[in-house]
């Protein structure tokens, strides 16, 4: 009996040793866990120096994180936000009299640094929504060109145009073109008809217009449809015949506006898909 | 002391698919636990290169167990006496009554072997990947300017896949922008995107090897952009690849250079060697 109880309280004993070295291996596993984490962290950093710098920026958060960030344009009015470049843009200077060439304006030049944590081995944000926020954020803060909200739609995110500086220097509230309610009639169109079609809407419904700079031709011409398109945001109906076009979920775009004008150019493109 | 045991064989097997340098492209393995001594094994491997031959190796071995009981129902042990080096079954004996085992008695104990290999055997079989036959070139003609697609300032171009003996229909070409690609009408802060790669569209392989049309070109809006903005005269190159289905992957076949030239009254377009002009608008 006694021999027993010797041996359970052996027993016991290893029990708790065990107990302790267990629990210590678990602290430390937890331990190394975060510190690996925190060390396999990648920090990502941006930075850009362009006339259009959230386009640009977005346009490399595009491709780092493989997802679709869709933009748009604030309009450039004041003189403030816009430079005269026609005599580095134009080829034909020659052909004018000093001073009477047709003046070719851009936004001005703006920079832009994000850092921003990746997953561990690539460029993808850990947090995506949270990273554009922040870049947004940035962009006001340094007092550039327009202020932006962010949308999210699925998995494809939308930087809008929410206030541009109108030609007298105050902030004005800017909807954006592709909140514009459209529809379609029902015909059989190619996918680069229905683009154009779309455009036109816009051009019609709003004080705006609207054009398609470039795109992927050959897919949108080999997509065909002939539904109508009920009244809805031009942004859905967008965002409809792209998802149509390429089921993959890899086209963006960006509507970009001429500078002193209310012109808009709506340029389509394929975010590479990333390798895993 | 063999007389009594009861035992059985399990079944292991291992598979693995190599390539001609040795590489391990899967690799696989299972046992039989249940002493039916039958098992198999596969493994898939994805991947492959069109007319390589792969081999798949296989090992095979028995192992074999052994116990003093029954590993089965009704799980019979044997009965030893040791102390005579004797056994018999303990079911149903009743005679002689008086049979008797001297000391120590007889003991019920259950006893297996550790696992028994014995012996081994492997064979290999090879098979070699269908080989992808592949255009050696293509052939390019203008088809015409994409006046009712609404885009009159595309140019539409139709290829003939070569030799005309190889019959490449019902596959797939699909084309790749390799780097080199160059937008001289494109200026910082244009509106109009910069061109930089080809579309990386696909297109069907129809009867005759024909496929198409490949649209090459910019907007109407993107053209008079330029031209508005003293761009002209202006292009961009773009280097196209061009890929084949396979069996197993594309195989590239060619690459051609894609140019478009925005002209102060004209637009063009170049297309594997193939030209087309045309005054616009």
């Amino acid at each position: 009996m006694q021999t027993r109880q010797h041996l359970k309280d052996d027993h016991s004993s290893k029990s708790s040793f065990l107990s302790i070295v267990l629990a210590l291996m678990i602290t430390c596993l937890l331990a190394g866990f975060i510190v690996k984490s925190q060390d396999q962290q990648t920090t990502v950093n941006i930075f850009v120096n362009d006339p259009r710098p959230v386009a640009q920026a977005i346009r490399e958060l595009e491709q780092n994180c493989g997802c679709v960030i869709t933009y748009e344009d604030p309009r450039y009015l004041h003189n403030s936000e816009i430079v005269d470049v026609t005599q580095t843009v134009r080829k034909d200077l020659e052909k004018f009299g000093p001073g009477e060439a047709p003046r070719v304006f851009r936004p001005k030049r703006g920079t832009l640094a994000l850092e921003y944590s990746s997953t561990p081995g690539t460029k993808i944000p850990i947090n995506t929504a949270d990273t554009i926020q922040r870049l947004l954020n940035t962009h006001a803060s340094g007092n550039g060109a327009g202020r932006f909200r962010l949308e999210k739609d699925g998995k494809t995110f939308h930087v809008v145009p929410i206030t541009f500086k109108d030609a007298l220097g105050n902030l004005t509230p800017q909807e954006s073109l592709l909140e514009t309610s459209i529809s379609l009639p029902a015909e059989e169109r190619s996918g680069a008809q229905t683009l154009n079609a779309i455009c036109a809407a816009i051009t019609g419904q709003s004080q705006a217009s609207v054009n398609i700079g470039t795109f992927p031709l050959n897919l949108f011409l080999q997509y065909h449809d002939i539904g109508a398109v009920r009244p809805d945001k031009a942004k859905n109906v967008l965002s409809g015949l792209l998802e149509s076009v390429d089921p993959s979920g890899h086209l963006s775009w960006r509507l970009l506006n001429e500078p002193g004008t209310n012109n808009y150019v709506l340029n389509i493109h394929r975010v590479p898909a990333l390798s895993r | 002391m063999d007389d009594s045991l009861v035992g059985d064989y399990d079944a292991y097997v291992s598979l693995r698919i190599t390539d001609p340098s040795g590489n391990i492209l899967c690799a696989n393995s299972a046992r039989d636990n249940a002493g039916t001594g039958v098992i198999s094994v596969g493994c898939s491997a994805s991947g492959t290169t069109p007319n390589t031959t792969y081999t798949a190796t296989g090992f095979h071995k028995p192992i074999a167990n052994l116990w003093d009981y029954y590993s089965y129902y009704p799980y019979r042990p044997f009965y030893y006496d040791d102390y005579n080096f004797t056994s018999f079954e303990g079911e149903g004996i009743h005679e002689p009554w008086y049979f008797d085992f001297y000391s120590p008695g007889f003991q019920e104990i259950r006893r297996n072997t550790a696992p028994i290999s014995v012996g081994s055997t492997y064979d290999s079989r090879s098979v070699s990947t269908p080989p992808c036959t592949r255009p050696v070139r293509e052939s390019t003609t203008f088809g015409g300017w994409a006046d009712s697609d609404g885009y009159p300032t595309v140019a539409k171009w139709n290829q003939t896949l070569l030799p005309n003996d190889k019959n490449f229909a019902g596959r797939y070409v699909t084309e790749a922008s390799p780097p080199g690609a160059l937008d001289t009408c494109y200026f910082t802060g244009s509106e109009v995107d910069e061109i930089t790669a080809v579309d990386g569209a696909t297109w069907p392989v129809e009867s005759g090897n024909h496929w198409g049309p490949d649209a090459n070109g910019w907007d109407a809006y993107s053209v008079n952009y330029y031209r508005s903005h003293g761009r002209a005269r202006c292009g961009v190159t773009v280097p196209q690849q061009m890929l084949i289905n396979c069996p197993t992957g594309t195989a590239a076949y060619a690459t051609h250079i894609l140019k478009l030239t925005i002209d102060t009254g004209t637009i063009s377009s170049e297309h594997n060697g193939a030209f087309a002009v045309r005054a616009w608008p």
